[in-house]
């Protein structure tokens, strides 16, 4: 951070006035650190999973014609009576657990991703304008930001899906549950960025490239867009990707208690839900493998974000 | 001081105003209140007649005076899932969120507290580095999966814990309670570690990177140089020190326990509000929810200002600040 800004009030410009990541910085940490470039590997697994399950799954598990229920409730291969055609075992239908996971991690991630996205963007303009403007927008902004921030995010969700059944009704709501889902978890998830921005825009906002760019009547806009936001911009970038973790172990509590995404699109949360009927009749492995692969998948993004925080901004 | 304390007050109030009209506008806009108690066939006239009674023809603002007043006496209506008072039935169910509350926060307190003073003054040790990996998966670790996996191996493979209920409680006046019978204690174990791991995780790391960073400050070395001894420096002059932010992010975790407790009773059907809310949202029990919502607001409102007032009394520096402005 310190060297992309240029300190207004003396001559003196930085050696190096480039963000950190055009440095080499980034990469020379990031080969230094065995356990990121793992993360990074598995994360990448999990993307062309997630991307392309019809490629990589073994069966299409949505494919009704191919479920034989005389393949119900097979063990993992590696358990007496499994089969390696069904590597992780298979549900009450016979269905292919592996193939349910990867498609079940197609929902997680593209959930967990656009309410990044959408908090990312709601809380960048909203801190943006906080912290150039000031004065009553400022205030009015971070005092909704305060009231949010004292409502943990899962309970913030949960009343959205409540208040969206009320109001759309259980079919309609069937049919927009996924996105009802995406708001209601970016909903409580613009506070961070908002507070965070705004805090950045405030120093940023006296900066002389700023008041250059004000004197030579440039719109508004313009000067956020193009002076304000790529000085505000590093610190962003980690948050979203810690926050992506939080939004998919979000999506798949809602799920998994039963107010998330509909059965008919299972996601991770979903498949735990439905594993944990079978848990007591002894088909553990229904919620174990995908409980398990959801724990990877947010613990690979969690070193990603805590290594990104190292490197880019430890004062975050 | 006063200044400072009528200051919070205030805002507490302008946030209960703000979410009551919330609540208000749900409970009136969502459902129709007057079909629910006149039946779906009943005439327009006794439509029209419950609507006056109710005071429902009265202007929007007259209306929401009339709810909050309500309010204020505890009256938020009738449940349309259980056709008893919402607010007995929140009463009925608040013991065991609170007591399971208190058992995690008393874990988290021990652990998170004790492992982060382990690992800041032995950050070298084989145990130390051990304790950090433990708590990254620990904040990786979906809090409801982390509840099944128990309950695969302490319910169903090993049979040593119940995987659901409270075990046998004892009334102690209205308060039914599960801390005095065996049953009751075992049927605690895993929901509170449940509802405990992430933040044990967090005060953790917490503590042990405020208490590295005060242990290089110079009045810690001015101590040593004084010849006190290692244990009262420790827990006196640094872990003081490190207490400031670790109550306030216990006291907004309090916070989130409430939250995550929804979670954690339904993976464990702990009869508590956490229940009571994902049963009430999966019903759209309308007037629960208005007073789910009301409840929650209150009680941050209430620990936001205890924290602001803790602060005070533990923050030397703050009492000097609040004296100058």
């Amino acid at each position: 951070m310190s060297q992309t800004t240029i300190p207004s009030d003396s001559a003196s410009i930085p050696v190096d006035a480039r963000p950190p990541w055009y440095q080499g910085k980034l990469v020379r940490a990031f080969l230094r650190s065995p356990l990121t470039i793992l993360a990074v590997i598995v994360l990448v697994l999990y993307l062309l999973a997630g991307i392309a399950p019809d490629l990589i799954a073994p069966h299409k598990v949505f494919d009704l014609s191919t479920l034989d229920f005389s393949n119900a409730f097979l063990p993992p291969a590696w358990v007496e009576g499994g089969s390696m055609r069904f590597p992780l075992g298979t549900d009450d239908q016979g269905r292919d657990l592996l193939s349910a996971i990867i498609y079940g991690l197609q929902v997680s991630l593209m959930v967990g991703v656009v309410s990044v996205l959408l908090s990312l963007v709601i809380g960048t303009v909203l801190g943006l304008l906080a912290g150039y403007f000031g004065g009553w927008l400022d205030a009015l902004i971070m005092r909704i930001a305060d009231i949010q921030l004292t409502f943990p995010a899962i309970l913030v969700a949960v009343l959205v899906d409540g208040l969206a059944r009320a109001v759309l009704g259980s079919g309609l709501h069937e049919q927009l549950a996924i996105w009802v889902i995406v708001a209601a978890i970016a909903l409580p998830g613009w506070v961070q960025y908002a507070r965070t921005i705004r805090g950045l825009t405030m120093v940023v906002r006296g900066h002389n490239y700023v008041l250059a760019a004000r004197l030579m009547r440039q719109p508004t806009s313009f000067i956020l867009r193009r002076h304000i936001l790529p000085n505000v911009a590093t610190p962003i970038f980690v948050l979203a990707t810690i926050q992506i973790a939080v939004a998919i172990v979000i999506e798949a509590t809602l799920s998994f208690i039963g107010l998330g995404v509909p059965p008919t699109e299972p996601s991770l949360g979903t498949l735990i839900r439905i594993g944990n009927n079978y848990m007591l009749s002894g088909e553990w492995w229904l919620a174990i493998f995908p409980g398990l692969a959801l724990f990877f998948l947010v613990m690979a993004i969690n070193l990603i974000g805590d290594f990104l925080r190292d490197v880019l901004n430890p004062q975050l | 001081m006063l200044k400072f304390f009528i200051d919070r007050v205030f805002q507490g109030i302008i946030v209960l105003l703000a979410v009551s009209f919330l609540a208000f506008l749900m409970f009136r806009f969502l459902g129709d209140p007057i079909l629910a108690i006149a039946g779906a066939d009943s005439t327009a006239e006794q439509r029209a007649a419950i609507r006056e009674s109710l005071g429902l023809d009265a202007p929007l603002l007259l209306q929401y005076l009339d709810y909050l007043r309500n309010i204020v006496t505890g009256q938020f209506g009738i449940s349309y899932r259980l056709g008893e008072p919402v607010t007995r039935v929140i009463l009925d169910r608040a013991p065991a969120t609170i007591e399971l509350a208190v058992a995690s926060m008393i874990l988290t307190l021990v652990i998170g507290v004790g492992a982060g003073i382990y690992t800041a003054l032995h950050p070298r040790s084989a145990v130390s580095k051990g304790i950090l990996a433990v708590s990254l998966a620990g904040i990786s670790m979906p809090s409801f999966f982390l509840g099944v996996l128990m309950i695969y191996f302490f319910s169903v493979q090993l049979h040593w814990l119940p995987s659901f209920g409270r075990g046998s409680l004892v009334a102690i006046g209205g308060w039914e309670t599960g801390f005095l019978t065996g049953s009751g204690l075992l049927a605690m174990i895993m929901p509170s570690i449940t509802l405990a791991v992430f933040q044990i995780a967090m005060v953790m790391r917490l503590v042990r990177a405020e208490m590295i960073e005060v242990l290089q400050a110079e009045f810690i070395r001015f101590a040593r140089a004084r010849g006190l001894n290692a244990r009262r420096i420790n827990l006196r002059h640094a872990l003081g020190n490190t207490l400031v932010p670790v109550i306030t992010v216990v006291g907004l975790q309090l916070g989130s326990t409430i939250g995550f407790a929804v979670v954690t009773e339904t993976v464990f059907q702990w009869p508590g509000l956490g229940l009571l809310f994902t049963q009430s949202v999966e019903a759209v029990d309308v007037p629960v929810l208005a007073a789910f919502l009301m409840f929650i607001a209150l009680v941050f409102v209430v620990i936001n200002l205890v924290i602001d007032l803790l602060y005070y009394l533990i923050d030397p520096r703050l009492r000097v600040d609040a004296k100058k402005a």
